[in-house]
């Protein structure tokens, strides 16, 4: 018989540090290189960052589901900063434009209207597909009557 | 059996060659048990027949049948058919036996009418010269062929021997198949032992007691009355046992020195002295033969007094114990009996026998059994005697079918506590059979013990009956005039009666269940059981019926009983409806009809209790049951919306939301690639 060596857990507090320096890089990154787009991103995913504070659901699905509605609003104004100018004017310009601010926060509604029309589809394609499924099996249980008679009930 | 061949269904024609007229009966040549009507030889090569039709509840003799068939015996009644007739106006069917006809009287009138076996019919007497020659040489040939065919005759008596012819010159000895060896004959012409038994219960007899009885006829003809005719019964046997029966029967007659000899041995009561048919012939030719010697009475004896009265004879002595069996129980378990046949008679094997069934301790035998078996011990070769019966062993068969013909519930309880008590494996260890191997005797009373003692249809005293008497037709009052014979024969008289429309669920009555359980030779109840319990559903118990016939049916080669099989098809619903599966069913139903159409009984049988069509209908009804059960648990789980079904839209509208999301995500990076990328 032999062991498998099991490989040690790396410790939580170290791994949640290596997630912080990752997030700060990547950040440190964006400030210094794409100013613009940041300052966008960063204000345009505040509803996905709110939902994801209030979520309830199960692996964050609604968060999730407003999340990409969310960046399909901000994807079009991020691609706008990409001009060449990563300066804070232009940041500032691309923010006080109202359209923009429509544009992304109308992204992160979409989400949420996805999110409460999708269970009234769902309920009706179960139900529609519940009572298909019932009416088989009474017509299953009409002919299993039909042809062992009642006393199929009675057993 | 010759009888196979001899059903035919034309009415009155026998053998389709032998018509039967039931309009001209021949009173003059009636058997106690048979009635005598003339026959007309249909291919005309025999001008003078009679056809003999039996007593329906008198055991025939039809085993001796093929032999009788197989040669004609010279002196001896011809017979040419044996089988079942139908006559009109005689209530059915009879059995029939076809002789060549006597053209002569009786050499003495009837004597059998008498009850008390006596005869006071007289004749004129016949001169001792004619009797020997024209009576005793040529009977007593015909005993010596019928012997050496295996066959005894057991009824020569005066009034069974014909004139052959119209000038009365030559004898016929007359027919000895429609009655049970001796049940007819006069007691002075049977053996002491055998005319110690009830008439119906003497057995078959033996070449010795054919020649007793040809004595005793030969001497009747010469006196011109029974010899034994100025005694009542119980006087009669009592005289010849103390004096032995050629002085009893013959002592005060007036016979000549020429016939004494030839009386003197063939009356001997001991069957080893008594003369043979050679010996007669031998004789009648003038050669010298050592007569038997005579028995005279046992003066010398001291007597065992009993009841007040003196026995010196041990025979005699077990008459009087059997006659009061509370009174002789007393005197053998007091051992006074035992002590007279050790210090008095010498005998001390007796004596020990005897004191051993008094002392069985605590298994000791009741008054009516030590009586029965003490007299085994004293009287070996008599015939077993309990309560008010007296058989042979062999005479159990048919003293049980005169019993119940004579609905004498008495004597049939009587016998079948007797048989109940093992008397007779009793008789074979103390009686005298005890000298002779009985093993395959002992195999057959076993299975009539186990049968009677049996409870339920088919099993009983009635199966005793046809145990004991294998070729005794079928009983049965619903099929009464049917004279069944076998199975199938049994068969075609339900049939018969479902034709009529009087069938009925009681038909298959005792008779008729113990008579086919005896031919199918059923050991166990369980396929009647049904059929007798009346607790059951009338639809079950025909379906019981139906097994049971169809096993009969089946038995004999599946004859096509169409009226049978349409009354029981149309009833049988119910069974139809125990399969579950109704497209079987109706299934089922349509191959029913065909097959009653056909008269097909095994085969409708067979369809119904088809085990592995019940087995796989069993198993599809489970199956059935179960899915019908799955089905409405996820009916009533789709219909409730419960958490589940929450759950269900749930996670299903997430599962579109985010697919919608993900649609808008990819159209807007579409897009703005298009926008932005060129």
């Amino acid at each position: 018989m032999s062991y498998r060596k099991i490989p040690p857990t790396p410790k939580r507090g170290m791994r949640a540090l290596a997630i912080i320096v990752t997030i700060g890089l990547v950040t440190a990154g964006l400030v210094v290189f794409a100013l613009p787009a940041f300052l966008a991103s960063l204000v345009g995913l505040l509803p996905t960052m709110a939902t994801l504070v209030a979520d309830r659901t199960p692996g964050y699905r609604a968060s999730r589901c407003v999340g990409v509605t969310n960046i399909a609003g901000v994807l079009p104004i991020v691609a706008m900063s990409f001009n060449g100018d990563t300066s804070m004017d232009a940041a500032i310009t691309l923010l006080v434009d109202p359209t923009n601010w429509l544009v992304m926060y109308v992204g992160a509604g979409m989400g949420w209207v996805l999110l409460w029309i999708g269970p009234v589809i769902a309920e009706v394609f179960v139900t529609q597909k519940a009572a298909s499924e019932a009416r088989g099996l009474r017509e299953n249980q009409r002919k299993l009557i039909a042809e062992w008679g009642r006393k199929v009930l009675d057993a | 059996m010759a009888r196979a061949s001899g059903t035919t269904p034309a009415d009155g024609i026998c053998g389709g060659r032998y018509a039967v007229l039931g309009d001209q009966p021949l009173a003059n040549l009636d058997m106690p048990s048979a009635q005598a009507f003339a026959v007309h030889d249909l291919e005309g090569a025999e001008p003078d027949l009679m056809a003999l039709l039996c007593d329906p509840w008198v055991p025939v003799r039809l085993d001796m049948v093929p032999q009788l068939l197989s040669q004609a015996i010279p002196n001896v009644v011809n017979l040419l058919f044996a089988g079942r007739v139908h006559v009109a106006g005689r209530g059915g069917w009879a059995m029939a036996f076809i002789y060549r006809r006597p053209l002569g009287p009786r050499l003495a009138p009837p004597t059998f009418r008498k009850s008390d076996g006596r005869s006071d019919a007289t004749r004129a007497p016949m001169d001792e010269a004619e009797a020997i020659e024209k009576v005793l040489v040529p009977i007593a040939q015909a005993l010596d062929d019928l012997h050496g065919l295996g066959i005894t005759h057991g009824a020569v008596r005066p009034d069974n021997i014909f004139y052959a012819n119209p000038e009365c010159t030559k004898v016929v000895l007359g027919d000895c198949l429609t009655a049970p060896q001796g049940h007819y004959q006069p007691l002075s012409v049977e053996t002491i032992e055998r005319g110690l038994a009830d008439p119906a219960g003497r057995g078959p007899a033996s070449e010795g007691d054919d020649f007793y009885a040809l004595g005793v006829t030969l001497a009747a003809l010469i006196m011109g009355q029974d010899p034994g005719a100025q005694f009542d019964r119980a006087a009669l046997l009592e005289a010849r046992i103390i004096s032995g029966s050629h002085r009893a029967l013959l002592g005060k007659a007036n016979l000549s020195m020429g016939v004494s000899p030839v009386l003197q041995s063939l009356l001997s009561d001991d069957v080893e002295s008594r003369w043979n048919g050679r010996a007669v012939i031998s004789w009648s030719k003038g050669t010298t033969q050592r007569p038997a010697r005579a028995k005279g009475p046992r003066s010398d004896r001291p007597p065992f007094e009993f009841m007040g009265t003196a026995y010196r004879e041990l025979r005699a002595l077990a008459v009087a114990l059997s006659a009061t069996p509370a009174h002789a129980a007393e005197q053998i378990r007091r051992r006074r009996l035992g002590d007279w046949l050790r210090k008095k008679i010498i005998d001390p094997n007796r004596a020990e026998a005897i004191e051993a069934l008094s002392s069985s301790g605590e298994e000791a035998l009741n008054d009516e059994e030590l009586v029965a078996q003490t007299v085994m011990v004293l009287d070996p070769a008599g015939p077993i005697r309990y309560r008010s019966l007296a058989l042979m062993p062999d005479g159990l068969g048919p003293a049980l079918a005169d019993a119940m013909a004579a609905e004498d519930s008495d004597r049939v309880n009587d016998i079948a506590d007797l048989i109940r008590l093992k008397l007779p494996l009793v008789y074979m260890e103390l009686g005298a059979w005890r000298d002779v191997d009985h093993y395959q005797d002992r195999i057959e009373f076993d299975a009539v013990h186990a049968n009677l003692t049996k409870d339920g249809l088919g099993f009983g005293v009635e199966r005793a009956l046809y145990d004991l008497n294998p070729l005794l037709p079928c009983r049965s009052a619903t099929i009464g005039g049917a004279y069944a014979f076998d199975l199938r024969e049994v068969l075609g008289a339900l049939d018969g009666l479902a034709e009529r429309g009087e069938l009925n669920d009681d038909s298959i009555d005792k008779h008729i269940a113990a008579f086919i359980a005896n031919r199918l030779k059923l050991k166990s109840s369980d396929e009647l059981s049904e059929l007798s319990d009346a607790s059951m559903p009338p639809e079950r118990r025909r379906y019981a019926f139906l097994r049971f016939i169809g096993e009969v049916h089946q038995r004999c080669n599946r004859p096509p009983m169409p009226n049978l099989a349409k009354w029981l098809g149309s009833r049988l619903e119910l069974v139809i409806e125990d399969f579950n599966y109704r497209p079987l069913r109706h299934d089922l139903t349509g191959r029913l009809k065909r097959l009653a159409a056909s008269g097909d009984l095994s085969r409708m049988a067979t369809l119904l209790s088809n085990p592995t069509l019940r087995q796989r209908d069993e198993a599809g009804f489970k199956v059935a049951v179960k899915q019908y059960a799955a089905n409405a648990r996820r009916i009533e789980a789709l219909s409730s919306h419960g958490a589940v079904h929450d759950t269900r839209i749930a996670g299903l509208g997430y599962s579109i939301a985010s697919f919608g999301a993900y649609a808008i995500l990819a159209a807007t990076a579409f897009a703005v690639t298009v926008m932005f990328g060129a």
